[in-house]
């Protein structure tokens, strides 16, 4: 255990050097974050609630899904792709650990720290920019992290599954596309699923990526709570177990006929 | 002069066939950028429909701006296909091999690269915009086609100017390209919306400072014939080719100004 602990803070630390492109990145969510909370300001003049959300609390959703992108890699990321075009995936199979622990640790060290040094700052900037709401009660609070923290691990036994076909295809942009088009439009991050029609918003609330962005932000504005969290988490529950188990099998498939790309 | 024309296709031409090499990856990659795309476009349908318009605008209004915003800035990433990995040129002094070679760097930058899977958003803007004239239906005479392209070209020049600038900052810092998305993505995002969303600030810089609203705001104004809520003179959206242009030699100027005091990271 203490080896994955180890490799996910390193892979944390790794991330504190690249202070510039942070400070950059907060911008561009706040920018990006300032464009939707104009968009959301105009389309509810002369309307209170639509899907069950106000408007402070669509600017809101707004802020939050902006500090949680970079977190959740809604983006997808190249690291684990391209270790396999690379080839430097032969380094981490010769070591005496569990290869998919492993990139699980790397991933969750990325994740943390843009959880912590994207996203407080663009969250706190929104919060005072454009007026957000604070979060709907303590309770709220929690349910709040423990759902981003089941994003974040849905996140990576999501991706895992398609960045095993870099073994075959040999292309990571390819894929990256797909993944951050998956994410970005399933999690509810360009609209809030709130604001879909029902029947595509039910099929979506079913698939293993509103833990991502959607079922976080209901839960801080207080929308789902309870009984009704228990059964959206456990759905969520059920996709990680099974894209686990995929993910496994994928692997194991891959690694027997490897043949590295070296040089 | 045609010398030089010559030689711009002929190595488009041979950008072009290098593509082609990789047709299943080609192809795989036209179709993902087409449905990233696409997929933000339904969002604006699903987000429309259910509000019914945004601030005075129809679907079809904003599918108008949303698709000749994109169609421009496809056009400018088509063109600054080499710009697109710039800080990378620049990290691993790859930048040496196009200063000694007997041509403006300038040109060799934009027949570096010609990516066709750009073209999947290209297709993308096109239904949008499409959809836009085919709803819309606007009674436009030949001076309304022709604003249209002018429109189309500017907005073009536009964010090449943009991408070309972000670029140029690579020289001093490679760690800016976060910065240069604002602009670019962030401009072709916030053009897709009417510029009368927008709190006050917000308007003026994007007019006076980086006038990223005659993209497609101001000239859709006047090709669709709206009203503009604050009041603005009748003649603003013809300046559009022009702030065009002007941005464009700025970022020119800019980027001569690196390449003359572009040190090589050596090795």
């Amino acid at each position: 255990m203490s080896v994955y602990l180890a490799v996910a803070v390193k892979s944390f630390q790794k991330h504190l050097t690249y202070r510039a492109a942070n400070l950059a990145g907060i911008l561009t969510n706040s920018f990006f974050g300032a464009v939707y909370v104009s968009v959301y300001i105009a389309v509810f003049q002369n309307r209170t609630t639509i899907g069950g959300l106000d408007v402070r609390d669509a600017v809101t959703y707004v802020v939050l899904t902006q500090a949680l992108l970079m977190a959740m890699s809604a983006f997808g990321n190249h690291e684990l792709s391209e270790a396999l075009i690379r080839g430097s995936i032969a380094n981490d199979l010769s070591r005496p650990v569990d290869f998919y622990l492993y990139w699980a640790a790397i991933d969750l060290g990325r994740a943390v720290y843009y959880l912590i040094f994207r996203g407080a700052p663009t969250f706190a900037i929104g919060l005072l920019l454009f007026q957000a709401r604070p979060p709907a009660s303590l309770v709220a609070t929690a349910g709040f992290l423990l759902c981003a923290l089941t994003g974040m691990a849905t996140s990576y036994v999501f991706r895992f599954i398609p960045n095993c076909l870099a073994f075959w295809t040999t292309d990571a942009r390819g894929i990256n596309y797909l993944i951050s088009t998956a994410i970005l439009f399933c999690a509810g991050f360009i609209v809030p699923l709130n604001f879909f029609p029902p029947a595509l918003r039910d099929l979506l609330l079913m698939l293993p990526f509103s833990t991502l962005a959607n079922l976080p932000v209901n839960v801080y504005l207080g929308k789902l709570s309870g009984a009704e969290l228990a059964a959206a988490l456990a759905v969520q529950a059920v996709w990680i177990v099974a894209m686990i188990a995929a993910g496994r099998l994928i692997l194991g498939r891959v690694i027997t006929r490897l043949t590295v790309h070296g040089g | 002069m045609p010398y030089l024309l010559r030689l711009y296709f002929r190595l488009i031409g041979a950008q072009i066939r290098s593509e082609m090499q990789y047709r299943a990856s080609l192809i795989a990659e036209t179709l993902g950028a087409f449905l990233v795309t696409a997929l933000d476009f339904a969002a604006i349908v699903i987000l429309l429909g259910r509000f019914q318009g945004i601030g005075g605008w129809s679907l079809a209004e904003v599918a108008f701006l949303y698709g000749a915003s994109s169609i421009s800035f496809t056009l400018a990433e088509l063109n600054a296909g080499g710009y697109d990995y710039f800080d990378r040129i620049v990290v691993r002094g790859d930048f040496d091999r196009l200063l000694i070679r007997p041509l403006d760097p300038f040109f060799q930058m934009l027949t570096e690269a010609w990516p066709l899977r750009r073209f999947g958003r290209l297709f993308q803007g096109l239904i949008a915009f499409l959809y836009a004239m085919f709803t819309l239906r606007p009674a436009w005479d030949a001076f309304h086609w022709g604003f249209l392209i002018a429109m189309i070209a500017g907005g073009m020049l536009f964010f090449l100017a943009i991408l070309i600038i972000g670029s140029t900052a690579c020289f001093w810092s490679p760690q800016t390209s976060e910065l240069t998305n604002i602009f670019s993505y962030g401009g072709q995002f916030m053009t897709s919306y009417p510029m009368s969303i927008y709190e006050r600030w917000m308007r003026e810089v994007f007019t006076f400072v980086i006038p990223i609203a005659f993209v497609s705001y101001y000239p859709a104004l006047y090709l669709l014939d709206k009203p503009d809520p604050f009041g603005l003179p009748a003649w603003l959206p013809f300046l559009a080719p022009f702030a065009a242009v002007a941005m464009f030699a700025i970022a020119l100027a800019f980027w001569r100004f690196g390449v003359q005091h572009y040190q090589s990271t050596g090795n």
